[in-house]
């Protein structure tokens, strides 16, 4: 495996949940603001004070500062090991599968993360991401019972992939138009 | 695709072989421990694979040859032939590409990356 690359997060050491919103234009944000899109279209008269935190990983050879903004909670619980796992596998150059795959690339990172501070809940199970060939990123978790993958490419919507081991259906589609789907399934993980 | 004029090459067989390299940021560990290939690695537009049956005189393990940080997976011609046919398997082995070079066609939805890395059988397991 590639050297372990550790996320540091500036003089922060916990994370923590905004208000929790699904929204349907996350794909539009600014590569470097993370986190914090319900901020900026979620901001009642009584939304507590915003202070950004900086996160920093390791993506590919460049380290790559990443701004959070949190009302109050931190970070949220699952950021270190995605982070790290991003960090690890990140792909680095044309050509890294060992055919002709693209560079993985931060933007799709980014936009991975802001799907995942919308939908995960502080007590699911970090995912392990990995790199799509076409520049993308993918989050998936593995059970006994179910194999679930949130698939961002570098092209065309974010998409879900879900197998049920004992049943063995599987359910995907576009994540924006499935989010109690992609709910359930998480609250299953 | 629709436009592709490639056919699937009934030549190969459906007990063929197909192998893939698989880098060590593609892995994903089981539940149980183990190792499989991450699902994308089965979704290229035109996934790239050594024939079991062209590689005469050779090992599959020579498919690793020049990526030894790699892992050697293999899935059916069958497996994938079971997926419909809109995934075509075709020779590409006119010089200067590896005798043994095919591809596997078509856009894949992601039940198709998954299904191949349900079934897939290591040749070179992830050390």
């Amino acid at each position: 495996m590639p050297e372990l690359a550790e996320a540091t997060y500036n003089n922060t050491p916990v994370f923590a949940l905004q208000q929790q919103r699904f929204l349907a234009n996350l794909g539009t944000m600014p590569a470097t603001d993370v986190f914090s899109r319900s901020q900026r279209t979620f901001t009642p008269a009584y939304a507590p004070k915003v202070r950004p935190i900086e996160v920093t990983f390791q993506a590919g050879n460049h380290l790559v500062t990443l701004q959070y903004r949190d009302s109050g909670e931190g970070l949220p619980p699952w950021t270190r090991k995605v982070l790290t796992s991003l960090s690890e596998r990140w792909g680095v150059g044309r050509g890294w599968d060992s055919y002709d795959a693209k560079p993985t690339e931060l933007r799709a990172a980014v936009s991975l993360l802001n799907y995942l501070s919308s939908i995960l809940n502080p007590l699911t199970a970090p995912p392990l991401i990995t790199p799509l060939t076409d520049g993308g990123v993918q989050a998936e978790w593995h059970t006994d019972s179910i194999d679930f993958e949130i698939i961002v490419p570098t092209e065309g919507p974010v998409r879900f992939y879900c197998y049920n081991h004992a049943t063995q259906q599987e359910e995907e589609g576009l994540l924006n138009s499935a989010v109690s789907q992609v709910t359930r399934i998480i609250g299953s993980l | 695709m629709a436009d592709d004029p490639r056919k699937d090459d009934p030549t190969i067989l459906d007990s063929d072989r197909l192998f893939r390299r698989v880098k060590p940021n593609q892995l994903v560990r089981l539940p149980d421990g183990s190792f499989r290939p991450s699902s994308d690695v089965f979704k290229n537009l035109e996934m790239s694979v050594n024939i079991e049956s062209l590689m005469v005189g050779r090992s599959p393990e020579d498919t690793l040859k020049g990526y030894e940080d790699c892992s050697l997976t293999s899935v059916t011609a069958g497996a994938v032939r079971q997926r419909g046919p809109q995934f075509p398997i075709v020779k590409d082995n006119a010089p200067p590409n590896d005798p043994a070079h095919g591809l596997v066609l078509g856009k894949k939805p992601d039940s198709f990356g998954s299904a191949m890395a349900r079934v897939h059988q290591w040749v070179v397991a992830p050390k």
